[in-house]
């Protein structure tokens, strides 16, 4: 009998395993004692996520088991350690901040990853068209038919052009400009909610809340102006309201000590010194004075804050740093001098704002619509507030119509076109709202691919879990915001358009509204991160309040369930806005797939179209599918048709099984020279539900077969189209001769 | 002589008055706005056009509208960069409707003169005012205070984007793509021959053979050829005739058997004349030689 030879296994006790785990403890706690708090360890983990999400994406392409797990993996280390931290109460605000904008950037990260050297992207493709345009003319507002609309916006393509011809390609003036837009975006919504809040824990939570929504990982990472043009209207919103500020007395200086006190909430304000206050945990709107004047001076804070309890309220003291400017405020003594400079500042703040005001409005059109409409309603709750005895926001009106003056006189001016291609999307989509209210027409099957593909189950429960918790949160939110900051006009209007959530949740379940809510999650979260924000701390405050008060009558309550359980509703929206960020087969790159937007880029129609490039010259007019329209505009330089661009029903003849006279018809009022089959669009559905324009689906409904051959292999024998390129799949048909459109 | 000593004496004096960094962003944007005039390598006007772009106008102009320090580091820095892509698209506008346009040199004038002009001004206010300009964080001191734990953490938060980075051009290189031959025919410039090529992306060497064809009579015929990988081209003439003439390419691979459906099919209408071969005369032999093809 064969006997197997004996490992020598070193025997490990319980006691070993204790240790083990108490050295990791101590290793975290270390690693948390010096002078960056946890922020070496979050973006050590940042980092480590975005190495796997690159394994992942690679491991996709080739084939290889286990993509997804990894990649959720992954990024579920760059959101868990930021939102972690960012949940607890005794952070200094600039590790918060420097948490977000590592978060942020890592996000970003994840999107750069998927096509890690070349535009990808659909809208990509169409503002890259618009990039080329200018770099090659010098000039702006050259037509672009793929995208009408983006040359007559073009401020994102300007700063890239900048870049390009400073010696970049195409594709790094995109990442480069992107990047410098996220790290705004990501500065300027902490000092906003910060602002509105007056506490950094709230304001960096609200961040946290921000970032999941399901714009915020792929489409505004992508070279598309929303991406540039939203941090540049949040900057703009941050200018009013830090010019407000500036127009207050001076000692509203102090960044947002009012809404500190009626909010209630522990302020987490911190010093680049490090001093910090003591004040009241639950401070009422009665404490303004002392919490000002404690503010104010440092040294007589804790004194000032625990001389009298905040109203019959139970008190518990918290930490409260001192503010640069609350140390500065408190050592001026020339009040002159620091009104001349105040005045000096709102100047300045209006020249800003002015010139981001101009850059928004040249940028991206909803960007400008949705800025625009925020200011309104900004200064209007403004007025609402002083006319019932408050002090609204009397520096928003401004702002406000130079932006509604701007954003009007640009779109008829400058960029006419926009109207016609924005008004069609809007009217259609709130047609079909009310037709879905009114029960008129079924509902849109959520979650299931065109193509078939629906999302994995646990992904769908997820995505309706965080629409959930999100949808559970706003009232808890606009509850505790009413009752703290209704004085406060920005939190007003931050809380007003977080009201707008369920409205585009109704739009999603129509086909046409379904795009806009998609686009309109990016503005709606403003105010939802806010909002839920709130919730999320204030619930955070009050279980550890009971736990403490349980403490203290001796009782034992650890509050630890009611933690976890908050903790895994913050999980729950952070990774369902990943899952609804896009369709679970965009969400890696890999293998080709039809009419699948990024997963349809590959080196054979980027081939084909280099060809018509180098061999046939540029702007040439082109009959094409969706996808190689955009690379044909692109990486060819063609003239590729366009319904809505060229004004040319180009679905007919490119779909239909034999050219009808129909067909040809709009074949010569385009002036096709050429067509490009490719015969891949046969072998499945589209993914994004269309071959080759949105009207197909308004004209036939959705598709339930794959493209026929017929509406391809019409051309070998239609007189007059000629092959002229062939790679087996992709083929190219000179049509000059039926046409008429010889040059 | 004493003037000029004296002149430099006063330009030492003001120099001194200015706040090092207004002095470093005017210096910095002037040299790069010369490094992008001049096109040294790419990598580096790249990197001085994204701080032409993205940082020096910004830095310049809210040192001029915010010189009393009352803004905090995080507000400077949004400020910075809110204000940088604010004037960069505004400059681009104002380019535009100028008759220069946009230009490597336009945009690195432009932005280097906003600057130079927002660090001009800084100093004046700088030297009226004088109090010291705001300090950057001192990093290298921080990085000294740190334990060995958090520096290492940081050190492998820098690198780790990069494996990242390099792991996903990898994959993105390594990525599987159907092989395929493709084939294209267009006519020369007059239309008295055509270009025929015959791009090789199988993976592998492959031998084609190949007919040249004009209205049904064959014109070329090149038996067998050779393409490793990239693109053979060759240029066929054609016989005079007047109207258009359709011309046809057929193209097997060797191991196709004769009577086969052709691998790739091509044809074009001619509409000028030709005049390099008459009908019946002998096409050229084979296609360019192996030491012309070139690499896709």
């Amino acid at each position: 009998m064969m006997t197997l030879p004996r490992l020598n296994v070193p025997h490990v006790t319980r006691d070993d395993v204790g240790t083990g785990l108490a050295r990791v403890v101590e290793g975290i706690r270390t690693g948390l004692d010096g002078p960056l708090g946890a922020l070496p360890m979050v973006a050590f983990a940042g980092s480590l996520g975005l190495v796997l999400i690159a394994f992942a994406d690679t491991f996709e392409r080739l084939s290889i088991v286990g993509p997804t797990l990894l990649w959720w993996t992954g990024l579920l280390l760059i959101l868990c350690p930021a939102a972690g931290r960012l949940l607890l109460r005794d952070v200094p605000r600039t590790e918060r901040l420097v948490t977000l904008v590592v978060m942020g950037l890592a996000l970003y990260g994840v999107k750069v990853l998927h096509s890690p050297s070349s535009f990808t992207m659909f809208d990509e493709l169409h503002h890259w068209a618009t990039l080329q345009d200018i770099t090659e003319t010098g000039r702006l507002f050259t037509p672009n038919n793929i995208l009408l609309a983006s040359p007559y916006y073009p401020g994102l393509e300007v700063v890239a052009d900048g870049l390009v011809r400073a010696g970049m390609t195409a594709w790094e003036a995109g990442v480069v400009v992107v990047g410098a837009a996220r790290l705004l975006m990501v500065l300027v919504l902490f000092l906003l909610y910060e602002r509105a809040s007056g506490s950094a824990r709230l304001a960096s939570v609200a961040t946290l809340v921000y970032a999941a929504n399901p714009s915020f990982l792929f489409f505004d990472s992508q070279f598309a102006y929303e991406s540039l043009a939203l941090p540049l209207a949040l900057f703009v919103v941050w200018l009013v309201a830090r010019r407000e500020q500036l127009a207050q007395p001076a000692d509203a200086e102090v960044m947002g000590s009012r809404s500190i006190a009626r909010f209630g909430l522990q302020p987490t304000v911190t010093s680049r010194a490090g001093g910090s206050l003591a004040v009241p945990y639950l401070a009422t709107t009665s404490s303004v004075d002392r919490l000002r004047r404690a503010l104010l001076t440092p040294t007589t804070a804790l004194a000032s804050a625990t001389s009298g309890s905040a109203g019959s309220q139970s008190v518990s003291h918290v930490s409260l740093p001192a503010t640069p400017v609350a140390s500065r405020l408190g050592g001026r003594s020339n009040s002159t001098a620091a009104a001349t400079r105040t005045s000096e500042s709102g100047v300045a703040m209006t020249i800003c704002l002015l010139l981001a005001t101009a850059a928004v409005v040249g940028t991206h059109h909803i960007t400008s619509i949705a800025l625009t409409a925020f200011l309104v309603v900004w200064a209007f709750v403004g007025i609402v507030q002083r006319r019932r005895g408050g002090t609204g926001a009397p520096g928003v009106a401004g702002p406000a119509v130079v932006a509604l003056v701007a954003t009007i006189a640009w779109m008829l001016y400058v960029a006419s076109v926009t109207v016609g291609y924005l008004a069609p999307a809007f009217a259609g989509a709130l047609e079909q709202v009310f037709n879905l209210i009114a029960g008129d027409s079924g509902g849109r099957a959520l979650f299931s691919g065109a193509a078939g593909g629906d999302a994995p189950v646990w992904e769908r429960i997820l995505a309706y879990g965080s629409v959930l918790v999100v949808l559970a949160a706003l009232p808890v939110g606009l509850i505790v915001l009413w009752r703290r900051l209704r004085r406060d006009a920005l939190a007003v209007t931050l809380g007003l358009t977080a009201m707008l959530y369920p409205v585009t949740l109704l739009a999603r379940f129509t086909e046409q509204g379904a795009e806009i809510a998609a686009r309109s999650v990016a503005f709606v979260f403003i105010g939802v991160g806010f909002v839920v924000a709130i919730a999320i701390v204030w619930l955070v405050d009050r279980v550890a309040n009971r736990a403490t008060a349980a403490r203290v009558r001796g009782q034992e309550r650890s509050g630890r369930f009611a933690r976890s359980a908050l903790g895994l509703a913050v999980v729950v929206v952070l990774v369902g806005g990943a899952i609804l960020a896009v369709p679970h087969w965009a969400r890696m790159p890999g293998s080709y797939l039809v009419s699948a937007d990024p997963r349809s880029i590959e080196p054979r129609g980027i081939a084909a179209a280099a060809w018509a490039a180098r061999e046939l010259g540029p702007a040439n007019r082109f009959l094409a599918d969706r996808i190689n329209r955009t690379l044909l505009a692109t990486w060819g330089r063609q003239h590729a048709l366009a319904a809505v661009g060229d004004q040319v029903d180009v679905k007919v003849p490119f779909l239909e099984p034999s050219l009808t006279p129909r067909g040809l018809a709009v074949l010569r009022r385009g002036a096709a020279e050429y067509v490009l089959a490719d015969h891949r669009l046969t072998t499945s559905l589209p993914f994004v539900g269309t071959y080759v324009e949105r009207g197909e689906l308004v004209e036939n409904g959705p598709w339930v077969a794959p493209l026929p051959s017929a509406a391809l292999d019409k051309w070998e024998s239609i007189k007059g189209a000629h092959r002229v390129y062939d790679d087996g799949l992709i083929r190219i048909y000179d049509i000059r001769e039926l046409t008429d459109a010889r040059r | 002589m004493l003037a000029v000593e004296r002149g430099l004496a006063s330009i030492e004096r003001r120099a001194g008055q200015v706040d090092q960094g207004v002095l470093a962003t005017g210096v910095a944007a002037i040299v790069a706005a010369l490094l992008v005039l001049l096109g040294v390598p790419a990598m580096v006007t790249s990197a001085a056009g994204a701080l032409l772009g993205l940082a020096l106008p910004g830095y310049a102009l809210v040192r001029v509208m915010f010189p009393t320090g009352r803004t905090e580091a995080v507000e400077r820095i949004a400020l910075v960069l809110g204000v940088s892509i604010s004037v960069a698209i505004c400059v681009g506008f104002l380019l535009h409707l100028l008759p220069i346009g946009l230009s490597a040199a336009s945009w690195a004038v432009a932005l280097s003169g906003v600057t130079v002009a927002g660090c001009v001004l800084a100093a004046r206010r700088d030297r009226r005012l004088w109090r010291p300009g705001f300090a950057l964080p001192t990093i290298p001191a921080l990085i000294g205070k740190l334990p060995a734990s958090q520096l290492a953490m940081l050190a492998a938060a820098v690198l780790l984007p990069l494996v990242a980075v390099f792991v996903a051009r990898f994959g993105e290189g390594a990525q599987p793509w159907s092989g395929t031959t493709t084939a294209w025919l267009v006519p020369t410039e007059g239309g008295s021959a055509v270009r025929v090529a015959v791009v090789n992306r199988e993976g592998r060497s492959m031998t084609y053979r190949m007919e040249v064809g004009v209205d049904g009579a064959v014109v070329a015929r090149f038996d067998t050829f050779g393409v490793s990988s990239g693109t053979r081209e060759t240029k066929v003439g054609l016989p005079a005739t007047e109207g258009p003439r359709e011309v046809t390419v057929k193209l097997w691979r060797v191991e196709d058997p004769p009577e086969a459906v052709p691998y790739r099919t091509l044809s074009v209408s001619v509409s000028s004349g030709g005049d390099t071969l008459q009908p019946g005369e002998n096409p050229p032999p084979l296609l360019v030689p192996p030491g012309e093809s070139r690499a896709e």
